[in-house]
């Protein structure tokens, strides 16, 4: 029973990854206005640390947005205050931004046993409309990972407007039909991710066409050239009931199509009064000998 | 002797030049073997000022470039290459051509150089081996066809006009330039048929599963072990590194190998360099060669990248009669602070160093310390992959 449960907790993480209930009417929506990227302001007690990581994310923003996005218009860059009180009054207009996706997990008498914080770039028209997990890595956002959020979310937008799905919780179809197109890159690893347990040919034997443990600047050079010769695969983690649920993505670096998910290493489930579940979470690398299964058996 | 009587060389004259003259020659090696690619470009074109028909040198050149066209094509260039802004001198200018030139003209650069060693030398089988991986590169990996010849993207490339006019001369060149295109498009195809032919894929993955349970079934008869390394850590002492332990275990391996391989009826060779006596000096090139071998396959970026060190094992294929070499070390821990924290740990690569194919890359594991039994299976489990047909 907890392992079913568990599934579905996975599975429904998995969809609410990507742009959360966003359906192919809020893409046609969202296609017709214009778009303001709304930059972070610095809070009143801000460090000169601080203020230098809010400088360098809305630099990260700005450029991405600037370079890879086309699914609709790029109006203006404003501050996310002014953006806000904009995007109220003139309907045409939605802003991106990014923000903090938070989850609690609640215990009784309204308090917090666990809290995690997960960056995502979001679409708001002024409600949310659309979002996307930012994938982590070695501390704060970078360039390369704001960059990937942004071509993830513009290709999902596409996809949701063609009408290759109706809403993003139906797209696992889609993703599962895009599996074996991976065959045609190279896929390209981390070769941080992977345990050192397994060996090239445990590697071979799970994945057997074009693969590539790299660094992880490799992977980042391949998202910003948007190189059509590789598949990559990078962590997201996803805030749930307080703790992290860690995804592999596999996704086209040319335009960042989704091309599988696989898990990351088991972690523990809290789910409040009805205890917790899973466990596990003292691995230490996100590539296990299940997880490289996970992902061979993605384009099988 | 000068006229202050001292003397300019301590050895003859002659004795002198003869040696700089390797160690010039050797410093090539040594670059093409460290993926210092441009410093051999630049070495050898030195070495040439000197001897026009340095063949050596010329040859090196030929490797270099083609090494660079595949980095470049793999996106990997930027691992062995140093920013033009820290070479100083003439050097310089070669360093920014080819951080500034696209792989495409590289590979055309590469592919021309090879195709006038091929006129000069052409019996050398390495030249052939050469200009088929040049022509391979160019084609298969970086894509380009034979239709973009009139492209005016190129025309102003002076390699390119000189591409273009030996395509237009040359039948047998655009005969090869069609080969590989072939050969690409086959891959394509493949490829592609996988993409839709679901039960082919699937065959893969079961054929493959077989393996991960029963093993490889490589069928090879002849291996040579090179100088197995043994490391014993024990963090519980002072001096973590237990030499004496070491060598112990390198006895005992040693012992499963040969034992195992009488049982299993597989000729293995050990090169190791304990046993060799001070006649034993052909045993120890061999070794060295060998090594500079390994090293320079694992210092590569990719398993895809040719290797170099690979054009002068002719003679050590012929000797041992075998081209299946094998490296493995064996490594043993005791961590501090944790109890029953252990690990022993074999790692064993089987090479063709003839084409530089990995065919085996194993790691057996063990949560133990010191584990003479684990020792042997790991030894035995992977020797009778290597033996199994």
């Amino acid at each position: 029973m907890k392992t079913r449960i568990l599934i579905f907790f996975l599975m429904l993480s998995a969809v609410l990854t990507n742009a959360q209930m966003t359906s192919t009417a809020d893409a046609k929506k969202i296609k017709g206005q214009k778009l303001i990227i709304a930059l972070q302001e610095y809070p009143k007690k801000a460090s000169n640390e601080d203020k230098a990581m809010i400088d360098s994310a809305n630099a990260s923003l700005t450029f991405a947005l600037k370079k890879y996005w086309d699914f609709n218009e790029v109006a203006e860059v404003m501050p996310l205050s002014e953006a806000k009180e904009f995007v109220k009054k003139n309907k045409d207009y939605c802003y991106i931004t990014i923000d903090e996706g938070v989850s609690r997990s609640t215990t009784i008498r309204d308090s917090y046993r666990y809290v995690s914080y997960s960056e995502k770039l979001s679409i708001y028209d002024p409600k949310i409309q659309a979002t996307v997990y930012l994938p982590k890595y070695e501390g704060p956002m970078t360039t390369t990972t704001t960059v990937y959020a942004t071509m993830q979310l513009n290709k999902i937008l596409e996809l949701l407007y063609d009408e290759e799905f109706k809403n993003v919780m139906g797209s696992m179809g889609y993703v599962k039909k895009n599996g074996p197109k991976i065959i045609k890159k190279t896929l390209l690893i981390p070769k941080e991710y992977v345990s050192p347990k397994l060996s090239k040919d445990d590697i071979k034997l799970a994945y057997p066409y074009d693969l590539d443990l790299c660094d992880l600047d490799k992977i980042e050079n391949a998202i910003l050239n948007k190189d059509s010769k590789y598949a990559i695969v990078f962590y997201v983690p996803i805030p749930v009931s307080g703790k992290f649920i860690y995804r592999l993505y596999i996704t086209n670096a040319e335009d960042g199509d989704i091309y599988g998910i696989a898990d990351g290493s088991k972690v523990e489930l809290d789910l409040g009064i009805f205890g917790s579940i899973g466990g596990q979470s003292n691995k230490k690398y996100l590539i296990n000998e299940k997880e490289l299964k996970q992902i061979g058996k993605l384009v099988d | 002797m000068n006229r202050k009587g001292i003397c300019d060389f301590v050895v003859s004259k002659t004795e002198f030049e003869r040696i700089q003259d390797i160690a010039q020659n050797e410093l090539t090696h040594l670059y093409l073997q460290s993926q210092l690619y441009e410093d051999a470009i630049l070495n050898s074109h030195y070495l040439l000022q000197e001897n026009r028909n340095n063949k050596f040198a010329e040859l090196s050149i030929g490797v270099a470039l083609m090494q660079l066209t595949n980095y470049k094509a793999n996106n990997d260039f930027f691992y062995i290459h140093k920013d033009y802004v820290n070479i100083q001198g003439s050097a310089q200018n070669l360093y920014f051509l080819l951080e500034k030139i696209s792989e495409t003209e590289l590979g055309i650069i590469a592919l021309l150089y090879n195709l006038r060693l091929k006129q000069k030398y052409p019996d050398c089988a390495v030249i052939d081996n050469l200009l088929d991986m040049s022509f391979k590169t160019l084609i298969v990996n970086i894509g380009f066809e034979s239709g973009s010849f009139s492209d005016a993207e190129y025309l102003n490339s002076k390699y390119f006009k000189q591409a273009v006019s030996l395509y237009i001369e040359d039948e047998n060149f655009r005969n090869q330039l069609k080969k590989y295109e072939q050969i690409k498009k086959e891959i394509q195809i493949e490829k592609e048929e996988l993409i839709h032919d679901k039960e082919k894929r699937k065959l893969i993955a079961q054929k493959n599963k077989i393996i991960q349970k029963k093993g490889f079934a490589l069928g090879i008869d002849t291996i040579v072990i090179v100088n197995p390394l043994c490391i014993n850590a024990n963090y519980w002492k002072r001096d973590h590194l237990q030499l004496d332990k070491a060598d112990s275990s390198r006895y005992k391996l040693i012992d499963a190998i040969l034992s195992n391989s009488e049982k299993m009826e597989l000729n293995t060779t050990l090169l190791d360099l304990k046993y060799l006596k001070s006649e034993d000096i052909e045993a120890f090139n061999d070794y060295c060669r060998l090594s500079d071998w390994f090293n320079e396959k694992s210092s590569h970026y990719s398993d895809k990248y040719f290797v170099y060190n690979s054009i002068y094992t002719g003679d050590l294929i012929k000797k041992y009669n075998t081209r299946y070499f094998a490296w493995l070390g064996l490594y043993e821990e005791k961590q501090a602070h944790i109890l029953g924290n252990q690990n022993t740990v074999l790692d064993f690569y089987l090479f063709n160093i003839e084409t530089g194919e990995m065919l085996l890359s194993q790691r057996e594991w063990i949560k133990a310390y010191e584990n003479e039994i684990f020792i042997n299976t790991a030894v035995k489990k992977i020797l009778h992959q290597i033996k199994n047909k």
